[in-house]
């Protein structure tokens, strides 16, 4: 016997195209639907009826919403966990699973938690599982494989996502009714208007509602409007675009596919409508039991009949146009259950009567009976007092219809600053206050439902938006509409005796939760909302706020008129955090040379943005590459890219001035030709960077500085002279020239081979000075610096010729045995010459005196940090910066032990290294000023708790005459 | 040509090579000047097209007295800053701030202006002239690319976050911003009938920022191309 | 996202902007200690307008802005030179 279809004949379902059949697997069961299906769709198309089992009593759960707000839905892909399967497409050939059970989705072991449902409350694990002492960490591991509903594939790769800025003078965020009239209004005014929707094609409810007893109005104005939309030069689409959150100023993101847009607007409409809500009564949650809007999408939408046997619970006119669809379709209605006693009769209820469809007035539904789907309701007659009276009217049922109200989908409006407060003259929540200048909302979120009373809103919305975008003056002033009035059932929530009437379906919280909450004290939404958990589901409150509010405040004994909701914050619906992430950007820096070290077999390090060499040769070689580098370096000769140092111009009159006030020494009387050290401490005192300045002319300094610190102490500098204004240019040059270092005993004489107008014997050119030639035929800058205590040239030149010189350097050295050294090297060296690095060797408090720099800091009328200093070393000092060596062989420390004298702290230590040259560990560390002295040993505690003994020595480590730099 | 026979390079002439240019030299520099493929197709103006133009003459001036040293040379200066002005021999110069201005050489009539102004040797220099502002060496600090065809507009906003279309963002108007996440100088100056953009950046971040712009312009089938194509558009 | 209207570039998204503190008069170099500190350490924390350092990023651009502190709106943008007009000195001669 054939299996009963879901599917409607014909040709209705405005999504699918039933000339494109897709197959899938659900479960590892393969089934038939159609392009433009949705996972639920063709699932219910097939008849398979339970997607689901829920987050705490892995009760079986299906459609809901249809329309993404309830996790009834979520399903597994294979590269993605919770899907919403009620707005997703179905992947063609794709086995989708269900998600949180044990067993199966038909049979969840796991099924048993809802029997033991009483002994779970609201907040129970804040008290369970913490007694005996000691059992959490049993229970964290059960729980960790329980929590959670799907799974993250870890070997799964995101496709390639990126981010788009758009412009746009008004922006609407939905295509229905009230949208598609704002974006007329405003784009005849001459705005540039971006409409922003959802949904595969325009129209929202258009699409799905039924607006009259003939419902040939949705049809006729449906395709006026859009043909009207697509004719505008003015109106662009964007369709199956979900507008996540609103941000300061009109900044909209937009989450289109696989690309994240950032829409800045000049001002936005949010036309967004409103969600049909639940009704709470006795497993109100079992599979079949749906929203009345979610039966009319499946059947207009995807051409899916929701049940063979339906029913309608209302507590509005729709829920009777709900019937009526089912009565086109030639499906006999169960029966209409009007949560009214007494209404006056809309056109689909008069129509509903006349088909002679059993209507049940001042009636409810106050339990479903079915196992894994509904079979049946109990239907009571409803008490004055809006209670169920004793009756056992029971109706056969498969798909239960809910129509008992409605919830403002105002989220993007209130993230604006835009309020939601119940208002008990709708029974539902309004839109209380205005959101930012520039926001306006429009139609059914903004409580109006009769189509005229929609249209005249979004003509509205467009008026003003266009007008504060600058587009004409506002025509037309807002109207309510009377109707709002009916459209909501103030307490459509019947509690049973044995529960199960499920408030939040996200969470599994029933009317006892909420009831406890405020019981146990949480009697403000706020705190309900965070004890209970309520409306903290992927849903968020969508389908679950309202009914919360109503019963936490007759818990409460308080009127819920005037209550606001929790605070909105993006995102609106589910971003994937590839969209978030991709295409992500991040900046990388590459010297001139950078390709030269690369073919050397360099290993290459990070330094701040830039990518440096840290050593020459195999990952596996890396201490015989250091070792062999500063054996060069201190034999032969080596060059080392030191291109990344920060570089700066200063020029003017008060040059010099200038680099009084920001740097610690003295350089008003530097001669021209010379280089002095450079010390720099914020105005605390500490020392946050170092270099060199060269005195090229009277007014003109060139001034080195950290590869990591130029950009800070250049941007500081401006800052200051901002303010002091004095005659002074100063210029970032750093990514202009290059640098190499090249150093050794043979350095002179390699140099020497490629400069003819530098004189570079000592006398004419001694240590510290600096000159100007050419090298090769390369414009340059030569500097002698001591940084790695042998004689050196400092070459600057400009950075296209970078890779230029670096090859005419190791091809004029070639014979001598020159060879490059990197980071790595360069640190051993420094170390065994006791120099410092900033922001290694010092940290954010480091004044000069620790680091026995006081020689650095000249009395002047004023330098930045001055006056702190010289509170700071009033005071007698808590620690020094020393040298230390270790016994050969010695276990090496590492950076950061701890310096310590008995169980005290003394330091820590900074820097350490195995030199080759001396042939024993030296480092430098912090330690008490008692200790300080040449000779003196302190204890280093390392990683393990084994304490070494050390020494202090004195600097530097290596030629303690400086006589190799100065050759 | 070989691109390694002089001592100035840009720094993307190993990713030029790599696609099969063909080089010339300009001023000491070897620049591209036909890249295959782009050339066996004739480039349509909508094309989307990138082309490197680091090796072509530049300069910035920077000063308190720029702007009577810049006019006492003949050149002429746009009243606003973020603006540019066409000089009658081709250079092209950009205002960025009331004393800062960058001067741009593409055209090779444009050559003999720039180079005057650097003639000395700027890194060399003994003294710093009173009355002569600093020449900001933006011929090594900066890279500069060419980025050309109707979709450059939406190719940007997938890098920036300024807005380049025709109704917010003129001919020779200048953008001082973030591109890429780098801090980069955009000019418009449209080629031909299509859109067309100068963008210069931090020579350190070259191939990042080629990179990037050649996977945001993947979309839009983008194209690298050498001067002479170039060239051939500013006719057309 | 916020913009901030840079007097150099015109309106710009907050993120090409960094922010350098309250302006405040720096105390003479002799100040006693306490009023020192009180300038490196101490925030006023002022409710309302405050004046404020900012800098355009990619033109390294110092400016300054009159900033609400409660509504978060900027009053006003201007060049620092509208307040920092003569040259200041240290050495009692300039």
């Amino acid at each position: 016997m054939a299996k009963f279809s879901y599917r409607l004949q014909g040709d209705g379902g405005l999504y699918i195209d039933r000339t494109k059949p897709v197959s899938f697997y659900f479960e590892g069961k393969v089934y038939h639907g159609y392009q433009g299906d949705t996972v639920a769709s063709a699932l219910l198309a097939n008849g398979v009826r339970v997607h689901s089992r829920s987050f705490k009593y892995h009760r079986p759960r299906g459609v809901m919403t249809m329309a993404g707000d309830d996790a009834a839905a979520f399903v597994q892909f294979p590269s993605e966990p919770n899907v919403r399967g009620d707005v997703t497409a179905i992947p063609e050939g794709v086995n989708i699973l269900g998600q949180n059970y044990l067993g199966s989705l038909k049979n969840d072991w796991l099924r048993v938690l809802d029997w033991f449902g009483k002994f779970l409350p609201v907040g129970f694990y804040y008290r369970a599982f913490y007694k005996p002492a000691g059992a959490w960490r049993y229970w964290e591991v059960l729980i960790r494989r329980l929590a959670g509903l799907g799974k993250v594939t870890l070997s799964s790769q995101p496709e390639y996502s990126d981010k788009q800025y758009r412009f746009a003078d008004v922006a609407i965020v939905g295509g229905g009714i009230a949208g598609l009239e704002a974006a007329l209004t405003a784009a005849e005014k001459g705005a540039e208007t971006l409409l922003i929707d959802d949904q595969p094609s325009l129209g929202g409810a258009l699409n799905y509602a039924r607006f009259d007893a003939d419902d040939a109005t949705a049809l006729e104005l449906q395709k006026s409007l859009l043909q009207r939309v697509a004719k505008h030069p003015k109106i662009e689409v964007l369709s199956n675009a979900k507008c996540t959150g609103w941000f300061d100023e009109n900044w909209l993101a937009v989450a289109v596919t696989n690309r994240l847009i950032k829409l800045r607007a000049l001002a936005v409409v949010v036309a967004t409508g409103s969600l049909a809500q639940p009704m709470v009564f006795r497993n109100n949650d079992l599979p079949g039991i749906m929203l009345g809007t979610a039966a009319q999408r499946l059947i207009r939408l995807y051409g899916v009949l929701p049940g063979k046997k339906p029913v309608i619970v209302t507590g509005n006119d729709d829920g009777y146009g709900v019937a009526l669809d089912f009565a086109d379709i030639d499906v006999r209605v169960g029966a209409i259950v009007d949560l009214r006693h007494v209404a006056e009769p809309g056109p689909l209820a008069t129509e509903a009567r006349t088909r002679g469809i059993p209507i049940f007035r001042g009636h409810t539904v106050f339990e479903a009976i079915g196992k894994n789907r509904v079979s049946s309701v109990r239907v009571a007659k409803l008490s004055s007092n809006n209670k169920p009276e004793k009756t056992n009217i029971q109706i056969d049922c498969d798909c239960l219809c809910v129509s008992i109200g409605y919830y403002p989908l105002a989220q993007i409006f209130c993230q604006s600053g835009g309020t939601l407060v119940y208002d008990d003259k709708t029974g539902s929540l309004q839109i209380d206050s205005a959101g930012a200048s520039g926001t306006f909302v429009a139609g059914s979120v903004n409580n109006r439902f009769h189509i005229d009373a929609v249209r005249a809103d979004g003509r509205c919305a467009g008026d003003m938006a266009a007008e504060y975008a600058g587009f004409g003056e506002v025509n037309s002033s807002r109207k309510e509409d009377p109707s709002a009035a009916d459209q909501s059932h103030p307490y459509p929530i019947y509690p049973h005796p044995k529960g199960k009437d499920f408030v939040d379906f996200d969470e599994d919280l029933t009317v006892n939760d909420i009831e406890n909450a405020v019981a146990d004290g949480f009697d403000d939404l706020e705190l309900v909302k965070r004890y209970s958990t309520a409306v903290m589901g992927p849903s968020q409150g969508r389908h679950s706020a309202l009914n919360t509010l109503r019963i936490a405040s007759e818990a409460a004994a308080k009127s819920p008129n005037g209550m606001r909701l929790t605070t909105q914050r993006p995102p609106f619906s589910p971003e994937p955090i590839a969209l978030l992430a991709g295409r992500g950007f991040q900046p990388v820096r590459h010297t001139p040379m950078h390709h030269r070290h690369l073919e050397s077999g360099a290993q290459m390090m990070p330094a701040g943005l830039w990518m440096r060499p840290a050593y020459y040769g195999g990952v596996d070689q890396r201490s015989t590459a250091i070792r062999l580098e500063t054996e060069v370096v201190r034999n032969k000769v080596g060059i080392i890219d030191v291109s990344t140092l920060g570089k700066l111009d200063i020029r003017g009159s008060d040059a010099a001035e200038f680099l009084e006030r920001v740097y610690t020494f003295r350089y008003s009387k530097q001669p021209v030709g010379r280089l002095r050290y450079l010390l720099m401490t914020d105005s605390a005192g500490a020392i946050v960077d170092d270099g060199v300045a060269c005195r090229i002319a009277e007014q003109h300094f060139y001034v080195t500085a950290t590869t990591s610190g130029v950009d800070a102490v250049y941007r500081n500098m401006l800052r200051l002279n901002a303010e002091w204004r004095l005659d002074v240019e100063i210029n970032n040059v750093t990514a202009a020239y290059c640098g190499v270092n090249i150093v050794g005993p043979r350095a002179r004489q390699t140099l020497q081979l490629l400069t003819d107008d530098i004189d570079l014997s000592p006398k004419a050119f001694p240590y510290l000075g600096v000159r100007d030639g050419y090298v090769s035929d390369i414009p340059s800058r030569l500097m002698r610096v001591g940084f790695v205590g042998e004689l050196g040239y400092e070459v600057h030149a400009p950075a296209n010729a970078g890779e230029a010189l670096w090859d005419r350097l190791l091809e004029a050295g070639s014979e001598v045995g020159i060879s490059p050294f990197g980071v790595e090297a360069q640190r051993c060296l420094r170390l065994e010459k006791g120099h410092i690095i900033v922001g290694q060797d010092t940290d954010g408090l480091t004044i000069p005196h620790e680091a026995d720099m006081g020689w650095a800091v000249a009395a002047k009328p004023f330098f930045v940090g001055q006056r702190a200093i010289e509170v700071q070393t009033e005071r007698r000092l808590t620690r020094k910066l020393v040298g230390f060596t270790l016994p050969a062989g010695s276990r090496l420390p590492d950076e950061c032990n701890l310096t310590v004298s008995g169980d005290d702290i003394t330091g820590r230590v900074t820097s350490i290294e195995e030199s080759q040259v001396c042939g024993y560990p030296i480092g430098l560390a912090y330690v008490h000023p008692d200790t300080s002295k040449v000779g003196d040993c302190f204890e280093i505690k390392l990683s393990d708790g084994h304490r070494l003994m050390a020494e202090v020595a004195s600097l530097p480590f290596y030629d303690p005459d400086n006589l190799r730099q100065e050759l | 040509m070989d691109p390694l026979s002089t001592a100035y390079r840009s720094p993307l002439h190993r990713k030029l090579e790599a696609l099969g240019t063909e080089f010339m030299e300009i001023n000491g520099y070897v620049v591209p000047d036909v890249v295959p493929g782009s050339a066996a197709r004739s480039l349509a103006p909508e094309q989307l097209a990138l082309c490197d133009l680091s090796g072509l003459p530049r300069v910035g001036v920077k000063g308190a007295n720029a702007v009577d040293w810049l006019t006492k040379k003949g050149f002429s200066m746009p009243a606003n800053s973020n603006s540019a002005l066409r000089q009658s021999d081709g250079v092209l110069l950009a205002r960025l701030a009331p004393n800062e201005f960058l001067l741009l050489g593409e055209e090779s009539s444009s050559y003999p202006s720039i180079e005057n102004l650097v003639q000395q040797d700027e890194f060399l220099r003994k003294t710093a002239d009173q009355g002569k502002p600093f020449l900001v060496p933006r011929q090594h600090s900066q890279i500069w690319f060419r980025l050309t065809g109707c979709n450059s507009v939406d190719m940007l906003a997938k890098l920036c976050a300024i807005d380049f279309r025709d109704s917010n963002f003129k001919m020779l108007q200048v953008a001082q911003t973030s591109v890429a996440r780098l801090n980069a100088i955009i000019l418009r100056e449209d080629l031909g009938s299509s859109n067309a953009f100068h963008i210069l950046a931090d020579r350190a971040s070259a191939e990042y920022l080629w990179d990037c712009i050649l996977d945001a312009g993947e979309e839009y089938a983008i194209q690298v191309v050498g001067l002479k194509l170039l060239a051939e558009l500013k006719q057309g | 996202m916020k913009t901030l209207n840079c007097p150099l570039n015109g309106p710009r998204n907050i993120t090409e902007f960094a922010y350098g503190g309250e302006v405040e008069k720096m105390p003479a170099p002799d100040a006693g200690a306490h009023d020192w500190a009180a300038y490196v350490f101490i925030e006023k924390n002022t409710r309302g307008v405050v004046r404020e350092w900012w800098m355009h990023l990619p033109t390294s651009y110092w400016f300054i802005a009159d900033r609400n502190t409660e509504s978060n709106e900027v009053i006003a943008t201007y060049p620092a030179d509208e307040i920092f007009i003569e040259k200041t000195g240290f050495t009692g001669d300039g």
